[in-house]
């Protein structure tokens, strides 16, 4: 586990590194996420000046799910989707080759080994809603406050494991490009609070495609409106997710047969 | 400017590119329009409270379901293309030099192509925004008037030429800078809301809105939307199209600045 921070932490001053080379781009990524931010904002923002309330959540609530959608977002950024879209490189160039001659778990180093500078910088603007949300809404109970950052890390494990179960059929079929970008496709249906969706489609969303468990379920805990159902799932798929999804990309490693030398 | 013939071969040159790319760029396109259409519909059910508010903003339901999902058509259709972002490419590479042997300026052989592209991507995002609509409120693409579809079709065509003249513009800035794919993403990104895609630009408060009127964004998505749904009256269209065309000229008279600025510059080392 040490041994894990202290490579991802060299990995991160190399990348530190290389973005100081080229600040204008370091720049202009950071801004892509806080332009995305600002839509996501403007669009409940003009909704919200002619309803007080959409689906049961109000202004502020919706501040909090937007808070946490960023956070997840920005952390799911700077750590893993940089790595996500090189996969299918790393097959077809052989690159994952050196991958698995070192030492180290290859599914720590496939999905941490390119950190993003510029999304460390895009986390400073997820938590400013996020707190600006927090400090409108009325305090949540103790036991929300402490559960929140586990269904937060839980946001990012669910989106940590979609990346893996492609990044595992990206090995498989080579040319994956397409399925990555189904993948962020798909990803809209996360960027709204479940309540918004019908019964049935919530349910696929929690237990088939859990994207309401990336920003949704952690929101509704911190502000103390989650079920009994949604604090067990939040809590229960994620990790088993990950397992699953770990054990599927390893898996496919099998079957990579190399493409350099 | 060379005879039209010509830029007509390109097209067909353009089409068999887009052709080859077609099964994931097809795939993406329309996954996206039928993501997105479905997506806005969930949420603006909510708003209404699945059926317990007839109208928002004085809108009824039914006309703000059929411009949402038409405004995600209309973005699908003129969104910025692969052809003018690879044109930053070709200036980084030097492969420009190749359409400087042409006989034929770059900014309507580029269009020309882009036209292409956007000829084959055309009936599939229809097709499935269509098939969206329908499953989503079977009742909605009733509403498609055959008359305010012939009003729309050539505010498409602006909105594709203004959305093809700020890409093609963004990629000119190549000649100065090595990377502006971001520049690309901020532009698709605004355009989401700047365009009137996630909301009717009706709906911005006093002032933003006055400023989104004169602003060539709403071309794209708001103006085309707003016709097919009926949130535009048809006596304000006039006005429209003078300003849309206005707009076309401003921006394709700085897409030739920048362009005649950046040949000064260009070297063509590569290719």
């Amino acid at each position: 586990m040490w041994f894990g921070v202290r490579l991802w932490a060299i990995f991160l001053a190399q990348a530190l590194s290389r973005e100081m080379e080229y600040r204008l781009h370091l720049w202009l990524s950071f801004l892509i996420d806080v332009v995305w931010y600002a839509v996501q904002v403007g669009l409940f923002e003009v909704i919200y000046l002619h309803t007080p309330v959409i689906a049961g959540w109000s202004r502020d609530e919706m501040a909090v799910f937007l808070g946490t959608l960023f956070v997840v977002d920005a952390l799911n950024m700077a750590l893993f989707s940089t790595n996500f879209w090189r996969i299918p490189q790393y097959v077809l160039t052989g690159e994952l080759d050196f991958f698995l001659l070192k030492p180290v778990s290859p599914f720590f180093l496939v999905f941490l080994r390119y950190p993003n500078v510029a999304s460390f910088l895009n986390l400073a603007v997820a938590l400013t809603v996020l707190g600006y949300g927090i400090g409108r809404v009325a305090p949540p109970p103790l036991w929300a406050a402490v559960a929140y950052p586990i269904f937060l890390l839980n946001g990012l494990l669910c989106m940590l494991s979609f990346q893996a179960l492609i990044g595992a059929v990206a090995i498989r079929i080579l040319a994956a490009e397409g399925i990555q970008q189904t993948f962020h496709i798909m990803y809209q249906f996360g960027m709204k609070p479940e309540s918004i969706y019908t019964p049935l489609l919530r349910r696929v969303l929690l237990y088939i495609f859990p994207m309401a468990l990336v920003a949704s379920v952690p929101a509704q805990v911190l502000l103390g409106k989650a079920s009994l159902e949604l604090v067990i799932a939040g809590l229960l798929i994620p990790p088993a997710l990950l397992g699953v999804s770990r054990w599927t990309f390893l898996r496919a490693l099998r079957s990579y047969t190399g493409a350099s030398a | 400017m060379r005879s039209p013939v010509l830029y007509l071969s390109v097209v067909r040159l353009g089409l068999s590119a887009a052709l080859m790319y077609r099964a994931n760029f097809l795939f993406t396109a329309g996954l996206m329009v039928v993501v997105g259409v479905s997506v806005q519909l969930f949420l603006w059910s909510a708003v209404y409270g699945w059926g317990q508010q007839q109208s928002f903003a004085g809108v009824p339901f039914a006309q703000m379901a059929l411009y949402i999902a038409c405004a995600t058509l209309a973005l699908g259709i003129t969104r910025g293309g692969r052809v003018e972002r690879m044109v930053a490419e070709e200036i980084r590479t030097g492969e420009l030099v190749r359409y400087l042997l042409k006989p034929m300026a770059h900014a309507p052989y580029t269009f020309a192509m882009a036209l292409a592209e956007r000829a084959v991507t055309f009936p599939v995002v229809l097709l499935l925004a269509l098939g969206a609509m329908w499953v989503a409120l079977p009742w909605l693409p009733a509403h498609l008037a055959l008359e305010r579809l012939l009003w729309a079709a050539p505010f498409l065509f602006l909105g594709m030429l203004l959305n093809f003249l700020m890409g093609l513009g963004i990629s000119y800035v190549a000649f100065w800078m090595d990377e502006v794919w971001t520049l690309h993403v901020v532009k698709d990104i605004s355009l989401w809301f700047l365009s009137g895609q996630l909301v009717p630009l009706a709906l911005l408060p006093g002032g933003l809105r006055e400023l989104s009127e004169w602003l060539p964004f709403q071309y794209i998505a708001y103006v085309p939307a707003g016709i097919l749904s009926g949130l535009i009256p048809e006596e304000r269209l006039g006005l429209f199209a003078l300003r849309a065309l206005l707009w076309v000229l401003v921006l394709g008279v700085g897409v030739a600045g920048i362009w005649r600025l950046g040949m000064r510059r260009f070297g063509g080392y590569g290719g």
